[in-house]
């Protein structure tokens, strides 16, 4: 198998798998995950249940898409999950430079889940990375 | 990158169904009111009054911080949080006299009371602000979450 080809499907199978996983507890407990929405104090009230709801669909999707996708579907998967990667990252950064004691909300939505931290911001710049390859790689058969 | 236009197209595409698949699943399940009234949260509230909101963790974390229960000695007695201080929003004053030598040493305050849905913590952490004191911490999880996660709490975490 051609490694380019070999290294921008093993990338969109984690980066999809982690999307897939990340979104399931938060299906499963929208309550909850909208609190923690709520706990970064960056959208206004009006938006914190709107978004706690589309969230977890776009990372199921995107998830998806990376997985199951082939050609502009998965390179679409790989734009969705790193335009989204770049927001939580931010979200975390921001939590931590104002000292908020929140958690990530990432994966675990327990009271008792350790607080987002710079683990969280290495994590995501590994996330962002490998979704590069299945964006801008370009396969054989698309030249 | 000349297919850029079309990955960004295919990219909004999955976003609108994305929407689409969340506003079904809420109709369905109604797990969320489409608006919720976050602007009126206890942690909102409590912000408001200066004092720093924390999760279950950050109780656990903060293991120097004074624990000071607001609810009333009768639902303190049948239980509380481990190490915590009676300090019943009703009977802040005298509580204030009691605790004080605690209060002015204390690195840091904690106050909760049942769970969010409760006043008392917040009438507590209004009380000793007006005091001058600082470094306060509102949990507002409160006794009920605390005592339905305790069994998943490490040991080395409990005090």
């Amino acid at each position: 198998m051609n490694a380019r080809r070999l290294l921008s499907s093993l990338c969109a199978a984690g980066v999809g798998a982690v999307f897939v996983l990340a979104a399931l507890p938060k299906l499963q407990d929208p309550a909850t995950f909208a609190l923690a929405v709520y706990r970064y104090h960056l959208l206004p009230g009006a938006l914190v249940n709107l978004a706690a709801m589309a969230m977890p669909w776009t990372e199921i999707l995107t998830g998806a898409a990376l997985i199951a996708g082939r050609g502009t579907l998965r390179r679409a998967g790989a734009l969705l999950a790193a335009a989204m990667l770049v927001i939580f990252t931010s979200a975390i950064a921001l939590s931590l430079a104002r000292g908020l004691d929140i958690a990530c909300g990432c994966f675990s939505l327990s009271p008792a889940a350790a607080a987002a931290g710079w683990k969280n911001l290495v994590r995501n710049a590994f996330l962002f990375a490998a979704c590069l390859p299945p964006l801008l790689l370009r396969l054989p058969q698309e030249k | 990158m000349k297919d850029f236009p079309a990955i960004l197209r295919c990219a909004a595409g999955l976003v609108a169904v994305a929407v689409a698949a969340a506003v079904a699943d809420n109709c369905v399940r109604g797990a969320l009111p489409w608006r919720g009234d976050w602007e009126n949260h206890a942690e909102t509230k409590a912000r408001a009054l200066g004092a720093k909101a924390v999760t279950l963790r950050g109780l656990l974390d903060a293991k120097e911080a004074l624990r000071l229960d607001a609810r009333s000695r009768a639902a303190y007695d049948a239980g509380h949080i481990p190490g915590a201080l009676s300090f019943p929003a009703a009977d802040r004053d005298e509580a204030f006299a009691e605790h004080a030598a605690a209060l002015s040493g204390a690195r840091g305050i904690l106050v909760y009371c049942d769970s969010p849905a409760c006043d008392e913590a917040l009438q507590v952490l209004q009380f000793l602000a007006s005091t001058g004191l600082t470094n306060l911490l509102y949990y507002a999880g409160g006794w009920e979450e605390y005592a339905r996660e305790k069994e998943s709490i490490a040991p080395e975490d409990a005090r």
